[in-house]
């Protein structure tokens, strides 16, 4: 049977260096091109955003990391900034006749110098300054306009690009091959049922007609196997029918944070349509933050179409597990002081608040907000594509400065993340400002949690 | 109608329609069709957005920024006051003098408040960078126009407030005083997004 997913590996990125020598010398049909795909993405959205915006600057206290460092490209602000200049060129006769007095500015080499510096390099797109904007500007969606330009034009950085490619032309983000997926969910099945003790206990591959199709961060089955024993033991627990795909498992869409609407729609496509292959009544997300935001959100858009079925983060339907009774719980098995992290896009920019902590308070002896939290959380520091661009990680790290000292404040040995980005951002910044944490999944925690049967 | 008048109601004309035509512009730009299978409703989040989110509590550009917060405020409840003078002096109601006073002192907080806010812009490092003399062109006739708009009141001279009405409505459409009309779009589409996507329910206590 063809799986769709060829097994030729991404194509390798471009050297670092030799990004940023073309960066130096940008041809002109190549900043011609990011010119006009600008003037093409702006939206509805964007133009009365950026026309409401009055450079008040005060959300640049809202950005961590605008708070760890005072360098004003850091600002949010300065973000809608440098897109409005270059909106009021293409908008306004006006403003282009006297564009020293308007502040308006054509896309230019310099311009996309700087867009590549601050709008990739100091943006994790998590939407915290609009939650306290003046206005409510939704300067991540400014941030992707800009972004956009820069991916049409082949501007995107290398690190970041070659993640897109990679689950453009294979399928998912991490190239795995076909063989290789179904390898490991072959070897995982047999650590599920040792795990559950049943050795009737099943990865289902390709079932139709199950209740959903649950798709996962592909550093799962590469990093973090267990996390997919994990949300297999819960489902099997629960006695739910449930499958994954033998083709395409991947939740994220890194089109999202290149800003390529068409790799966004296309890497959207392959999930839309294998739920309809299989049937599936729901699409069930993976603990992905962004992977939420854009296969529940964003994804009809960039299709021009509903789904059809329901979108559903894994994390809601694992508390609606424990609300129906269908799964019981031992919070005596992890008696640490626990503290919940909120991935921006699955909180902020996603509306799933409430259920992570319907788990917290039946899976663990003691659990802590952070401060603040929800809807006002702290971004990790890794969203927006941070994670995959290697030459902006010392900024990462320094940026998540904030969330360590929310970290270290409650005292938490163990911090649930419902994101496995945030995982391995919360990860690093665990060992870069020695927190000794331990980080988790919900899907992990449920499945320590899960009381053992003879 | 003295021949000033007619040309104050002219430029007023013209700034509402000009203004009317930029809003008209952004709103008919391509706006992909939300899609998804919303989990609450656009109007809680409009609510929202225009009710409790307004309140500095809601919102830390407030919270953290008390005093530029006031000043805000106050600059904006002068320019209402203005507004208001304006269109009673152009109805030809006469005010009275209490009123007169009220909308005057409104205005002179309004006028001080908005020297405080153009201090703040060429002092602080991010605005200077972030600004174009636009910014504080529109800044600057703002206050001139909340100062002539006090003096009418005070002394009942409506020329200077005439001609900086007129000033004032020909350039507003022309630069960064458009939010005038666009801040009420862009909240609208924030509660929306806030709304559709249900977080709306959920923005209680979470700063505790
Ligand atoms: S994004 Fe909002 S808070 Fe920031 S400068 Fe613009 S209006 Fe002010
Ligand atoms: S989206 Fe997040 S990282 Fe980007 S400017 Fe806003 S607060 Fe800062």
């Amino acid at each position: 049977m063809s799986t769709g997913i060829p097994l030729t590996p991404a194509p390798a990125p471009p050297a670092p260096d030799a990004y940023r020598r073309r960066l130096a010398s940008l041809e002109p049909e190549t900043v011609a091109r990011a010119r006009a795909a600008f003037a093409a993405l702006l939206t509805r959205d964007h133009a009365v955003h950026l026309d409401a915006c009055v450079h008040c600057g005060l959300c640049t206290t809202s950005c961590h990391y605008a708070l760890v460092d005072e360098d004003p490209r850091n600002s949010p602000a300065y973000k809608v900034h440098l897109v409005a200049e270059a909106f009021r060129q293409e908008s306004s006769a006006w403003a282009r006749m006297f564009p020293g007095w308007t502040g308006a500015r054509p896309v230019d080499a310099e311009l996309i110098g700087e867009w590549v510096d601050v709008l990739f390099g100091r943006c994790s797109m998590c939407g915290r300054c609009t939650a306290n904007c003046v206005v409510g500007i939704d300067v991540p969606a400014l941030v992707r306009a800009a972004r956009g330009a820069l991916a049409a034009a082949g501007l995107v950085p290398p690190e970041l690009q070659s993640t897109v490619d990679a689950a453009v032309n294979t399928g998912n983000n991490m190239s795995i091959t076909h063989d290789d997926w179904i390898g490991t969910i072959e070897w995982l099945e047999d650590e599920l049922r040792a795990e559950v003790g049943d050795d009737t206990a099943r990865l289902p591959l390709d079932e139709c007609d199950a209740d959903f199709l649950y798709v996962l961060n592909p550093r799962e089955p590469k990093f973090y196997p267990l996390s997919i024993v994990a949300a297999g033991a819960i489902f099997h627990r629960a006695g739910v029918r449930w499958t994954l795909a033998r083709d395409y498992f991947d939740v994220t869409n890194y089109g999202l944070f290149s800003g390529s609407p068409e790799a966004a729609a296309t890497i959207a496509r392959r999930l839309v349509d294998t739920t309809r292959r299989l049937r599936a009544k729901q699409l069930v997300l993976g603990e992905c933050g962004h992977g939420f935001a854009a296969n529940r959100w964003l994804a009809p858009e960039w299709l021009g179409e509903e789904p059809g079925f329901e979108v559903r983060s894994v994390v809601d339907v694992v508390a609606d597990l424990i609300r129906d009774g269908r799964i019981e719980l031992d919070p005596s098995r992890i008696p640490n002081l626990v503290t919940l992290h909120d991935p921006c896009n699955l909180v902020r920019n996603g509306g799933v608040i409430a259920p992570q902590r319907e788990i917290l308070a039946r899976a663990v002896t003691q659990w802590v907000e952070m401060a603040p939290h929800g809807y006002q959380n702290y971004c990790c520091g890794g969203g927006g594509g941070q994670l995959s661009m290697t030459r902006f990680a010392r900024r990462r790290l320094e940026a998540g400065r904030i969330k360590a000292d929310q970290i270290r404040a409650t005292g938490a040995r163990i911090v649930a993340a419902p994101c496995h980005n945030c995982v391995d951002q919360l990860s690093e910044i665990g060992k870069e400002y020695a927190l000794g944490i331990e980080v988790k999944t919900m899907c992990e925690l449920v499945a320590d949690a899960l009381v053992r049967r003879p | 109608m003295t021949t000033l008048e007619a040309v104050t109601l002219a430029a007023v004309a013209w700034s509402v329609g000009a203004l009317a035509w930029a809003a008209r512009s952004a709103w008919r730009r391509p706006s992909p069709r939300a899609a998804a299978a919303p989990a609450g409703t656009a109007l809680s989040g409009i609510v929202y957005a225009f009710g409790a989110g307004m309140s500095p509590r809601a919102k830390e550009s407030a919270s953290h920024h008390p005093l530029v917060y006031v000043a805000g405020l106050v600059y904006h409840a002068g320019v209402l006051s203005g507004g208001a003078a304006l269109v009673a002096h152009l109805a030809g109601a006469a005010l009275p003098a209490s009123i007169a006073l009220g909308l005057g002192a409104a205005m002179t907080l309004g006028a001080t408040a908005g020297l405080v806010l153009l201090a703040r812009r060429r002092s602080n490092p991010l605005l200077q960078a972030i600004s174009a003399p636009d910014d504080y062109a529109s800044n600057a006739i703002v206050d001139a126009w909340l100062a002539s708009g006090a003096l009418a009141m005070f002394t009942w001279s409506v020329t200077p407030f005439l001609v900086l009405t007129i000033v004032l409505a020909l350039y507003a459409p022309l630069g960064k005083i458009r939010h005038c009309v666009f801040f009420f779009l862009a909240r609208g589409l924030f509660g929306t997004r806030l709304g559709r996507r249900g977080v709306v329910a959920h923005l209680h206590g979470s700063r505790s």
